[in-house]
């Protein structure tokens, strides 16, 4: 479907909203007034690279709408539905070239493609001119749009841009490097996650933190040379499987700070008690009060539940004898 | 029409992360904060190299005048001496170690819900000072530690926090102070219950292209930055009451970089020749939640040594292979679980 986007591209390289525009024009078709130029649908490209981009403000959207747009048009967009985001992302602190140049080849690209993606967006880090490079020469023209950059320290949005959120967009997928930092991210905001270790780091035990994602289900392990496989495997999960909470999300919202006293850590809380041994005492005697306060409770609930039950089969039986 | 890929070259994310050089200013700035303390003690340092050089000075006179056989006697047994007071001491502290007993303590989100008596425990807003200081390393190491100092804080006003910073790691810095900011934001106006904190930079133990052989030299600079954080007063809390108890911090947590073992094992050194008394700076070390399987190199140290009061990990099934370390459930990673 998206193979149409590039046709009218006019050569420049920061195409996209011409693009974009090009391809909603033939969805919606609906013109909006010009704002600043003597393309007539200039007004909407502004609305969709922002978010698309992630680069103009929440601010900024309303006044455009509010200025341009109907009702009609607002219903629309709310229905409207963003496409698929692939982002890749290597991380801040080494690069990892065989995954940029695997991410480039054909048969990755038109799997992408197949699977209705529409925006591929890529994180190089230090590889940023060779990138580049290799997207400018890319013969044929992908299937599907190429943005990249080298580094931002605010991820959060594009990891959202592949967030499944309800009546935005389907869920995408995010294929980051084995980074601690950047899968808890990924997965606190709830994206399906590809993890691919770096097989050339000399401590790698990026692939023991792979496997164990793997086999608890919040991620999909990634190796070099099979990533298609992933992403179709991602895919799966998402569409049918353990990971099927991942559609229609309701818009991100932080969790609450300070967490929830019942959820909290308190491990630091005891070991500076330890600093003050009365006081410990203390506090251990009421958590040994509680603890057996619950048990108690536990004890209580399980036998005012259990004793009617035994007693009717107790009950049945001595008729049956009877 | 040629081919053309579309490019969307974000303005402000172009420029590769290698060119971001640190500044060079990044003492000044943070000096200029009186929330923020500078980097390196001037009066501890001097008072150190003084002590050094007048006690050298001393040795020299009086051992010239003696043959090298006494020479080599008294260094012996002087060493000697030092070698077992200090392992006798490591010993002695390791025992006395006091840790809650019974219960789950160790476990992360132990509280129960409330009670009958409804009292939160454990309850450590009644004490005269609460003092944690938090090592923060690099990438990863710090985006963990911060989840966990967000994961383990209450509000109260008798906290102190400090945090230990490498120079040059700006990331670490920001993130320290958007924490900061967050704390302040979820306690408007003068509330208290925000608690006073501070930064502290130290040394980089090893810089990435450093030789080898000047890096113990560094680790020397880097130790005795690490002892200067641990022994300087906080000044928001000198002046203010119980501010004596803010002298030495209670827990120090780390959670992997080299920097933390360098803070530990100074902050055990201190407690082995009676600088900081033994009921001052317990140390949790938390292995990184990418470590399922395997111990990091400075879990293993940790294990090894004994200094840390708790090594704690975050999947059971790494506490089973490593005997001595403890389960303490994904502090960094709470919201997996839910």
């Amino acid at each position: 479907m998206d193979t149409s986007t590039t046709k009218d591209s006019p050569g420049n390289e920061v195409t996209d909203p011409q693009q974009f525009a090009g391809q909603k024009r033939d969805v919606g078709a609906i013109e909006i007034p010009s704002l600043r130029g003597p393309s007539t649908h200039s007004g909407r490209d502004d609305l969709e690279i922002g978010r698309n981009n992630g680069e103009m403000g929440e601010a900024k959207r309303p006044k455009l709408g509010g200025d341009t747009t109907t009702s009609l048009e607002r219903n629309d967009r709310r229905t409207n539905v963003e496409g698929r985001q692939c982002f890749v992302t290597v991380g801040a602190t080494a690069g990892f070239r065989p995954l940029l140049s695997e991410v480039l080849n054909p048969e990755f690209l038109n799997c992408l493609a197949d699977n209705n993606f529409e925006l591929l967006k890529v994180q190089c880090g230090e590889d940023f001119e060779w990138f580049d490079a290799q997207v400018r020469s890319l013969d044929p023209s992908p299937p599907l749009r190429i943005q990249r950059f080298a580094f931002t320290e605010n991820m959060t949005k594009h990891y959202v841009r592949s967030r499944g959120e309800k009546a935005v967009r389907p869920p995408g997928v995010v294929v980051a490097h084995a980074g601690s930092g950047t899968i808890l991210e990924v997965l606190r905001l709830q994206v399906p996650l590809v993890v691919v270790p770096n097989p050339t780091l000399m401590d790698n035990h990026q692939a023991e933190l792979a496997e164990e994602l793997e086999s608890t289900g919040d991620a999909v392990y990634g190796r070099l040379g099979k990533l298609t496989e992933a992403i179709t495997r991602s895919l799966e999960l998402v569409a049918q499987g353990p990971l099927i909470k991942l559609n229609d999300l309701p818009p991100y919202s932080p969790p609450p700070f300070p967490v929830p006293e019942s959820e909290r850590v308190t491990l630091f809380d005891w070991m500076a008690l330890t600093c003050y041994p009365d006081e410990l005492r203390k506090q251990q005697h009421l958590q040994d009060l509680k603890d057996a306060e619950k048990r108690f409770q536990q004890e209580l609930e399980q036998a005012s539940a259990g004793a009617p039950h035994i007693d009717t089969l107790q009950d049945g039986r001595q008729r049956d004898l009877d | 029409m040629p081919p053309t890929i579309p490019v969307s070259v974000q303005a402000g994310e172009i420029e590769p992360h290698k060119s971001q050089k640190p500044k060079p200013d990044i003492k000044a700035e943070t000096g200029s904060q009186s929330q923020f303390e500078t980097l390196g003690g001037i009066n501890f340092t001097a008072a150190l190299f003084v002590g050094a050089a007048a006690s050298s000075t001393v040795t020299g006179l009086a051992l010239s005048s003696l043959s090298w056989l006494w020479l080599l006697t008294v260094v012996t047994t002087l060493g000697a001496a030092l070698a077992t007071f200090t392992v006798y001491r490591h010993f002695e502290i390791l025992r006395r170690r006091q840790r809650p007993t019974g219960g789950n303590w160790l476990v992360a989100s132990n509280a129960p819900e409330a009670s009958t008596t409804g009292a939160q425990v454990p309850n450590t807003t009644s004490l005269p000072a609460v003092y944690f200081t938090y090592i923060l390393g690099s990438g990863g190491h710090t985006a963990e530690m911060i989840e966990t100092i967000k994961q383990s804080f209450r509000g109260q006003a008798n906290m102190h926090r400090r945090y230990i910073i490498s120079t040059g790691d700006r990331s670490s810095l920001a993130k320290a102070r958007l924490l900061e900011s967050t704390i302040r934001d979820a306690y408007p106006g003068e509330d208290a219950r925000a608690g006073t904190s501070d930064i502290f930079l130290i040394r980089r133990a090893r810089k990435v292209h450093q030789p080898l052989y000047t890096a113990p030299f560094t680790c020397l600079v880097s130790a005795f930055h690490a002892a200067n954080a641990l022994t300087r007063m906080p000044s928001l809390r000198s002046t203010k009451a119980n501010g004596k108890q803010f002298k030495y911090p209670h827990v120090i947590v780390t959670n992997g970089p080299a920097n933390g073992f360098i803070v530990c094992l100074v902050a055990h050194l201190l407690k082995i020749f009676y600088i900081v008394p033994e009921n001052r700076a317990k140390m949790v070390y938390i292995e990184t939640w990418a470590r399922s399987k395997t111990m990091s190199l400075t879990g293993k140290l940790f294990l090894r040594t004994g200094i840390a009061d708790v090594v704690g990990v975050q999947h059971e099934s790494l506490a089973r292979i490593f005997k001595g370390s403890q389960y303490i459930g994904p502090v960094s990673a709470a919201f997996l679980r839910k």
